[in-house]
């Protein structure tokens, strides 16, 4: 994706994966569900905790932490990304709510991870790992 | 798949781990011992040590281990796979049904065969 | 020892004053001759006649004398050498002498008198009374005479025998050789008063009857009283001079005599005065002899014998004093260092003392030690052997559970053995069911994948299947049975192993544990034994220590008294040496010098 100037002040959806914050753009985050026993996914990569049917539709879950690679985080409560081209659910131990993130937006990658996550982005009194959601999606529906 | 239907299951546990077949991938279901050395085991797409009380044969000849199987005649609605998982395990879900209030991942079982195949030869 | 030269013409010397005598004898001879007035004719005789008399006198005395001193001639002339013997010889005859002259000039007086007064009447016709008159001056005079030599003599002869001593006489052998014998003193002074108040009376007596007899005569042969009374003139003037002279002359020679005589008494006496004097000053020479007579050569003799002894006496206390010092000196010496060495013995005897204590504290310590380790090896041993005893004891038990186990173990297998058969049966149960599961399960596939067809087939299969998972889940139940019978007596069987192990173990053990007791016993028992000699050690060392101790106190002991003595010693050294200096004080001050007496 490459680096991009700044794209000014957007409303993110601001949670927190274990001790660090992400950061989804609003209009994506359609709600935070408690989700309840998930199913397994055969051959699908550790990150992917599974799935669980919500309102009639199969969503996917994605531990965060275990796909930054900060060790797996339990909690039961996701953030649901609704996506044009599919949803997606991300574990969130504390959603902190919307607010304003401002600042440059550079990749972070970790080894092996192509992850479109930028960052930092001040406004929310933290620094947040801003998540692309379609690059997210991209990189699992390429699989593990 | 929309509006995908199957008539037909055999709903089996891999370890702790629900998977599901439609009946028409599975030609006989046969005791291990007779195909000993030489079957994958459900268990290893769930990153679990390779093991089988059943081995589903398929028409075509490929097999796949499993502990537990239930043969279901029901005919189930297939929830359509969520659009990120559709290249996970090599494209052989199929979806998911919902049986008894668990979901239970539809496999296509030679698919399956061949991404254990793949994913044994990956890992050796 | 000098050559007799000391003495030479000392014989003469001393026997010189006999011809004072002889001439003294004359003078008054003559005088009285003239005296008596003698006829003129007859003087001449008379002269020739007292000449002889005189000279034959002399000679006669002189042989006498010489024959007296011979000895002493012979050393003077040289004859006899000066040896102590035959000075003691000459020097008797020397102290003889003044006697011996004495009666020489008394016998030369009336020798000569005898003659004159025998040859002169017949030679000038006179009467025999002449004789008798002559002989009456010999009685006067010759006494006094001989006496007034004698006394002469005797100044004379003290000298020579000084000399004659100094030729090679000691002090006391001069009085052994002429030891105070006679104690005549009185006699002598009797003697000398005799004639001293006779002689001059008599003669004077003479010389006044005669002349009263001549006047009287003269008288009686006067006719007239004139002619008598200027015969008594002339008496009484005439000769008056003369006989006064005389008289002065004989008056002055009992005078002289008596001075004489007092000096040859008092000279002696005065000397030892002197003497004494001098050695009460302090100043001991080898004593002088004083020769004297009588009870005044007893009182010289005695006097210098007591020098000799007081000079012996003082040399002796001078060399004893000498030594004294010398002798506490040394003495001093001597305790000093024995003070120090007794100080150092003392101190190094606290010391040994001390090491003894602590030996003896150590020799206790290590006694105790010992009791107390002989009474843990005593426990030791009583403990090993109780150990042994349990260890018979428990390697008896062993055999018997081993005897139980093996039992145990038998039955064990035993069971074994039908659970394997239990096992197989129900393993051959549990295949038919499995293949008819199996079957089943085929079937109902089938019939589902015939669809609605297959329904009926599905059910039936459905239903076998049921009963096959029946069978299947009995049997698994057996099998578990099964396992924990297994398991059980796997378990039994594994503990019977390990009993059994444990029972070998065991009896391995209570073999090493016997070992081990033996040692352990055989140990406690040399401990016990090397204890007991370490205790008999101690208690000969803590006797040893004891007696040593005790010893050690002794020397102590005496030591200290040895100090104490000794700083006694000391004391009285000091008072020694401050003696000792008074003596060589007192010492001192009697110079001695020279020979000792």
């Amino acid at each position: 994706m490459g680096v991009t100037e700044a794209e000014g002040r957007q409303s993110y959806l601001v949670f927190a994966c274990g001790s660090s914050w992400y950061a989804v753009p609003a209009e994506s985050a359609a709600e935070v569900v408690t989700f309840p026993e998930l199913t397994r996914v055969p051959g699908a990569p550790s990150f992917l905790l599974g799935v669980f049917a919500h309102r009639g539709e199969v969503i996917p879950v994605v531990d965060m932490a275990l796909l930054v690679g900060t060790g797996s985080q339990s909690t039961k409560r996701a953030v649901l990304v609704r996506l044009p081209k599919g949803s997606l659910a991300l574990t969130a131990s504390t959603v902190a709510g919307v607010s304003l993130v401002s600042g440059s937006l550079e990749p972070l990658g970790t080894s092996g991870v192509h992850m479109h996550l930028r960052g930092p982005a001040k406004g929310a009194q933290r620094d947040v790992a801003v998540i692309d959601p379609d690059g997210l999606f991209d990189h699992l529906s390429q699989g593990a | 798949m929309q509006g995908l239907r199957v008539s037909g299951t055999l709903l089996c546990h891999a370890g702790a781990h629900r998977i599901a077949f439609p009946a028409v991938d599975v030609a006989v279901i046969d005791a291990p011992s007779l195909h000993a050395g030489r079957s994958r085991s459900a268990r290893q797409a769930f990153g679990e040590p390779a093991g089988a009380s059943r081995v589903l044969l398929a028409p075509s000849g490929e097999t796949v281990g499993v502990d537990t199987l239930e043969i279901d005649a029901e005919v189930y609605r297939v929830l359509p796979t969520p659009p990120a998982l559709v290249r996970v395990a090599g494209g052989c879900l199929l979806g998911f049904i919902s049986v008894r209030g668990e979901l239970w991942p539809l496999v296509r079982l030679v698919e399956f065969e061949h991404f254990l195949a793949g994913a044994s030869r990956e890992a050796a | 020892m000098s050559t007799g030269a000391g003495v030479k013409g000392l014989a003469r010397w001393m026997t010189r004053p006999s011809w004072l005598g002889g001439g003294m004898g004359l003078v008054l001879a003559l005088a009285y001759g003239q005296l008596e007035s003698t006829p003129p004719g007859a003087w001449r005789t008379f002269l020739f006649l007292v000449a002889l008399a005189l000279g034959l006198s002399l000679g006669f005395t002189s042989i006498l004398e010489r024959r007296a001193l011979r000895s002493l001639w012979a050393v003077e002339r040289g004859k006899l050498p000066p040896t102590p013997e035959n000075l003691r010889q000459a020097l008797q005859e020397a102290r003889v002498i003044p006697e011996r002259c004495f009666w020489f000039t008394l016998l030369g007086w009336w020798g000569g008198t005898l003659l004159v007064a025998l040859a002169f009447p017949p030679l000038v016709d006179e009467p025999w009374q002449v004789s008798l008159q002559i002989a009456l001056v010999v009685l006067a005079l010759g006494p006094l005479s001989a006496l007034l030599i004698h006394l002469l003599v005797v100044r004379r002869s003290r000298t020579a025998a000084d000399r004659i001593a100094n030729e090679g006489l000691s002090a006391l052998e001069f009085i052994e050789a002429v030891p105070p014998r006679r104690q005549n003193l009185r006699r002598r002074l009797l003697t000398f008063t005799a004639i001293a108040v006779l002689c001059p009376s008599i003669f004077i007596l003479d010389v006044s009857i005669s002349r009263a007899w001549r006047v009287m005569d003269e008288i009686l042969e006067a006719r007239g009283l004139e002619a008598q009374e200027a015969v008594v003139a002339q008496a009484r003037s005439e000769r008056n001079l003369a006989l006064g002279l005389l008289s002065a002359f004989v008056i002055l020679l009992v005078l002289g005599t008596s001075y004489a005589a007092g000096s040859a008494l008092s000279e002696p006496l005065r000397a030892i005065s002197e003497d004494a004097t001098r050695i009460a000053k302090g100043d001991l020479r080898p004593p002088r002899v004083i020769p004297a007579e009588d009870e005044v050569w007893a009182a010289s003799a005695a006097f210098v014998q007591m020098q000799a002894q007081l000079g012996q006496a003082l040399a002796q206390m001078r060399r004893a004093g000498m030594q004294i010092s010398s002798t506490t000196e040394q003495l001093v010496a001597t305790s000093t260092e024995q003070e120090s060495g007794a100080d150092e013995q003392s101190s190094s005897l606290n010391e040994t003392s001390a090491t003894t204590e602590e030996l003896a504290r150590s020799a206790q310590q290590i006694a105790g030690n010992a009791e107390s380790v002989a009474g843990i090896a005593e426990r030791t041993f009583a403990a090993a052997q109780g150990g042994q005893r349990n260890a018979a004891a428990f390697l008896t038990a062993m055999q018997r559970m081993k005897e139980d186990n093996q039992s145990i173990a038998d039955a064990v297998v035993r069971l074994n053995k039908r659970v394997q058969q239990i096992g197989k049966v129900v393993e051959f149960i549990n295949e038919i069911a499995d293949k008819s599961d199996l079957l089943a399960l085929n079937a109902e596939l089938e019939g589902t994948k015939a669809g609605e067809v297959g329904r009926g087939f599905s059910l039936v299969a459905a239903e076998m299947r049921r009963l096959a998972e029946n069978v299947i889940r009995s049997t698994r139940t057996i099998e578990q049975l099964i396992e924990e019978i297994r398991d059980a007596t796997h378990a039994a069987v594994m503990a019977t192993e390990a009993g059994l192990k444990t029972t070998d173990a065991g009896t391995l053990l209570a073999a090493q544990v016997d070992e081990s007791l033996s040692l352990i016993l055989e140990l406690a028992r040399q401990t016990s034994h090397a204890v007991r000699s370490i205790s008999l050690a101690t208690q000969q060392q803590q006797t040893g220590t004891d007696q040593l101790a005790a010893a050690m106190g002794d020397i102590l002991r005496v030591t200290e008294q040895n100090a104490s003595a000794t700083k006694q010693m000391v004391a009285a050294n000091s008072d020694l040496s401050s003696l000792a200096r008074d003596l060589k004080l007192v010492v001192e001050r009697f110079q001695l010098a020279g020979r000792e007496g």
